[in-house]
């Protein structure tokens, strides 16, 4: 196999540097979005104040005053370069949720647009393995790639002003989990009483980019003494 | 000690923002006049991230419950201590009972108070900035309420009363005479070339629908609807999206981590200042700005700032 290509560098204001590995979502790709996201956090740069990871590129916001944005470039390059793709072990999770119609106010619409009864929108959202590909939107909030095509369903014509925390979501080919509460449009087909974020607890995100991801069925009593537990 | 007897439109504790959490979502919060905030506490020998109080366009007041030292930066709020006018940009003493106002924005929209030591505030992942969405950092990761107490964290006696104020650093550009510099960004030449005229050069209103999220504007560029749809990636302040309304959005420091829209450009570090105190309905331009020109210009100011930091210093030390 070749050597995959160096990644395109754009800056992002005066303050960053766009590393852009790939335009596609694309999980070869994103394994080398967070290969070097892992070096270049591990190689502690003075003056990098945050390396975060996307889908297909990673930023690296840095000081101005401390570097300029060839001289940074160049570095980032070596550091990133020198990585092999996917070192830590893959770490699965797996993500009760209750689908019952008390905490998935969207479900009929996801069963009206994709033609499949609520069963076997349940079966198949549980039936598959995701990949957390980043952290975005919230603290915490996953972007999962791996949805079932035939779940894909359009978001709400307008966004909820507030959407439960724990809740499990459709919007377009995309599912994600709510960690806090917050406005959103994605359509709600669940819920989960994991707590995905903890401020309080170290780590504080349940997830972190790189992970596989699972979710699986529960009752609505099982949800309830789990959200005791949790 | 101060008591807020009314926040007025939003006040909230900040600092020069939380960094090093981005990878997991966390935003970054902080100061939107990041420039300002550090001028207010370098002017009470205070540390660049003491936490400071960011209070919006006015129908502000508090009352003194103990004696301290305090600075007003940013923008014009037409404050008053005991009705008498308060000069921006030099240390003031509050003693018990005395009353600071700020009453409306005269010039610019967002005004820094620091108190020597900085405000006591929660703290989370490094920083006290009040992150409103999360509910971190801050006051419990709210917003400013009419009864709350504010605390400086040090007691600070000035050894001498500066003999000038640094008015060129106090008051915020206004923004119409001066362009924005842009550092061009991908969607730029996506753009049609009559829609990039208009970018560079055409006035833009700031729309009522602005906050620390981001400032929208209400001009729409047309052929933004035809761009393709680009891929979540990361954002920084004063990046300038362009959502499919063709009706760009300049980033504040309430940002999310990551946006989908196409990116024309971002906003250069010198000029975030002015974004920040930019208030609804005031217009604004951009020119193109390289990044050679941007850190020039963000050295130059860096090195102004450093003269006032060492003659701010003098005035606290022991003689």
């Amino acid at each position: 196999m070749d050597a995959p290509a160096k990644p395109r560098l754009l800056p992002l204001g005066d303050a960053a540097l766009l590393l852009e590995f790939g335009t596609h979502i694309d999980v070869a790709v994103n394994a080398r979005v967070l290969a070097a996201w892992r070096a270049i956090e591990a190689s502690h740069l003075r003056g990098v104040h945050d390396v975060v990871p996307a889908y297909a590129s990673l930023a690296v916001h840095f000081d101005p005053l401390q570097w300029d944005a060839d001289s940074l470039g160049e570095r980032l390059l070596e550091v990133s370069s020198a990585v092999i793709p996917e070192t830590p072990a893959p770490r699965c999770v797996d993500v009760p949720v209750c689908y019952d119609p008390e905490f998935a106010p969207d479900i009929a619409r996801v069963s009206a647009h994709t033609g499949l009864s609520a069963d076997e929108v349940v079966r198949r959202h549980a039936g598959a393995t995701y990949r957390v590909f980043f952290l975005g939107f919230t603290p915490g909030f996953p972007y999962l790639g791996g949805l079932d095509p035939a779940l894909a369903t359009p978001r709400r014509d307008s966004p909820r002003s507030r959407v439960p925390a724990g809740s499990v979501a459709i919007g377009g080919v995309q599912t994600g989990i709510y960690p806090m509460a917050t406005p959103g449009g994605w359509q709600i087909i669940g819920r989960t009483p994991l707590r995905l974020f903890d401020a309080a607890r170290e780590p504080c995100c349940s997830v972190a980019p790189g992970d596989s991801l699972r979710f699986f069925a529960v009752s609505a009593l099982e949800f309830r003494r789990l959200e005791a537990a949790d | 000690m101060l008591g807020c007897i009314s926040p007025g439109l939003l006040a909230t504790l900040q600092d020069t923002g939380r960094r090093g959490r981005q990878a997991l979502g966390i935003g970054t919060a902080g100061a939107m006049d990041l420039f300002a905030a550090r001028v207010a506490n370098a002017l009470l020998a205070n540390a660049d991230d003491a936490p400071v109080l960011e209070i919006t366009l006015g129908s502000a007041e508090f009352v003194a419950l103990a004696d301290g030292w305090y600075a007003l930066c940013g923008a014009d709020l037409e404050a008053t201590l005991d009705g008498a006018e308060l000069p921006l940009c030099a240390p003031f003493r509050l003693a018990p009972g005395q009353r600071l106002r700020l009453p409306r924005a005269r010039r610019g929209s967002r005004a820094y108070l620091a108190a020597t030591g900085g405000f006591a505030a929660d703290r989370a992942f490094g920083s006290a900035a009040t992150d409103l969405r999360a509910g971190l950092g801050g006051l419990h990761g709210r917003a400013l309420q009419r009864g709350d107490e504010l605390k400086a964290q040090a007691h600070r006696e000035p050894t001498r009363l500066p003999r000038r104020v640094f008015t060129s650093l106090a008051h915020p550009a206004v923004v119409a005479e001066q362009p924005l510099g842009l550092i061009a960004g991908p969607a730029l030449h996506a753009i049609s070339p009559a829609d990039r005229a208009q970018l560079l050069g055409q006035h833009f209103t700031v729309s009522r629908a602005s906050d620390r999220m981001g400032l929208r504007l209400e001009e729409a560029l047309a052929s933004a609807a035809s761009l393709p749809q680009a891929l979540s990636a990361p954002v920084v302040f004063g990046t300038v999206q362009l959502p499919p309304d063709g009706k760009a959005i300049i980033l504040g420091a309430d940002r999310q981590t990551t946006g989908g829209y196409p990116v024309v450009g971002v906003v250069a570090s010198v000029d975030h200042a002015r974004v920040a105190q930019l208030r609804p309905g005031e217009r604004l331009r951009f020119h193109e700005m390289d990044l050679i020109e941007a850190r020039e210009a963000l050295l130059a100011r860096e090195r102004q700032f450093a003269q006032l930091r060492i003659a701010a210093a003098a005035w606290w030390r022991e003689e």
